[in-house]
């Protein structure tokens, strides 16, 4: 499997085109979920992840093994979805205590109570809370990504926590 | 996944929310095939092309845009091959067997006597037709085959409008 892998990304990082589609074929559910989850808008997620896929073939010949495929390719679609983010947040002048209008449907089978709450959140306080309790970053991480103080990461996270819980508990 | 910070109070609203936080897909599908339209984005990864190269591409794509633009030139001299001709997977056939096949379910759903519908659809046919000519000369030319999307695009974004508008009011477009 791992072997197959590095074939795949071999083949791409020479320009043979079948093996990145088989590559975007492996990875690009991981990365539309992070896109969606902090977009919250179909259309926009999937921007975000043709162009993460567009970064990808464009950086994967630079590309040295140095960190895992999934996680270079994983970082690649945060960073988009949070350019698009924050250009989306510049764009609508919206009000950092609004939550989105548009909410995303998940599939069927999916915890939809929990992915509604998340996607009905206030914008800052859900990609905090989609970065650290979902993709796992330290709020140190989130703090440089989202261009915000650590302290000011912590908060927006417990006050996602709290909205979360009293949202489900409404249910 | 993690699920809250280690200096977080512990509640049975906590313990709630942290099972339900790991019981997340961790992927989700977007709702189509993603890929052709990439593929048709995806810049050249061969040697620089030439700038006389780029010049002669955007003239064509010019040519073609213009004749888009102004139907009543009638059909131009660049002819594209019909799609049965094709037998590589190449960007233009990926978008060509999507676009197509969303097209033919799309026309299928709808029953139109207004003569203007057909009309309309016929100026989007000959526009991608001319693109594709050019294709046939430029055939991994991006700017080519992201006119041929919008192309198609529009066609679609069309048909859908007729399909959720009132049959009577439909006979106005």
């Amino acid at each position: 499997m791992a072997e197959e892998l590095q074939q795949l990304i071999r083949a791409a990082q020479a320009g043979d085109l079948a093996s990145f589609a088989r590559l975007h074929a492996q990875f690009v559910d991981r990365a539309y979920s992070v896109c969606l989850r902090l977009l919250v808008d179909v259309q926009k997620a999937e921007d975000a992840c043709q162009e993460t896929f567009i970064k990808v073939w464009q950086q994967l010949p630079q590309f040295r093994g140095d960190s895992a495929f999934a996680t270079w390719l994983h970082r690649i679609a945060t960073h988009t979805a949070i350019d698009l983010w924050r250009k989306d947040r510049l764009l609508r002048l919206v009000d950092e205590g609004e939550p989105d209008n548009q909410v995303a449907s998940p599939d069927e089978g999916v915890p939809k109570d929990l992915e509604n709450a998340i996607a009905a959140l206030p914008r800052q306080a859900r990609a905090v809370f989609v970065l650290f309790a979902i993709e796992g970053y330290t709020h140190a991480e989130i703090a440089a990504l989202l261009e915000i103080a650590e302290g000011s990461s912590k908060a927006h996270y417990h006050r996602a926590r709290t909205l979360l819980k009293e949202s489900l508990s409404e249910r | 996944m993690r699920d809250r910070d280690d200096t977080a109070p512990h509640s049975a609203e906590d313990d709630a929310l942290d099972l339900a936080i790991q019981a997340l897909p961790r992927s989700q599908s977007p709702s189509r095939d993603l890929w052709p339209q990439l593929q048709a984005q995806l810049p050249p990864r061969h040697a620089r092309r030439a700038p006389w190269a780029w010049a002669a591409a955007a003239a064509v794509a010019a040519l073609a845009l213009s004749v888009w633009i102004r139907p009543d030139l009638g059909p131009g001299t660049i002819s594209a091959p019909p799609l049965a001709q094709l037998d590589s997977p190449t960007a233009e056939h990926s978008l060509l067997n999507v676009y197509e096949s969303q097209k033919a379910a799309q026309m299928g759903a709808l029953n139109f006597s207004n003569p203007s519908v057909g009309r309309q659809l016929a100026i989007w046919d000959g526009a991608v037709q001319q693109v594709r000519g050019a294709l046939s000369y430029y055939p991994e030319e991006p700017r080519l085959l992201r006119q041929l999307d919008r192309l198609y695009r529009q066609q679609l974004n069309y048909l859908e409008t007729l399909a959720m508008v009132d049959p009577q009011v439909a006979a106005y477009y």
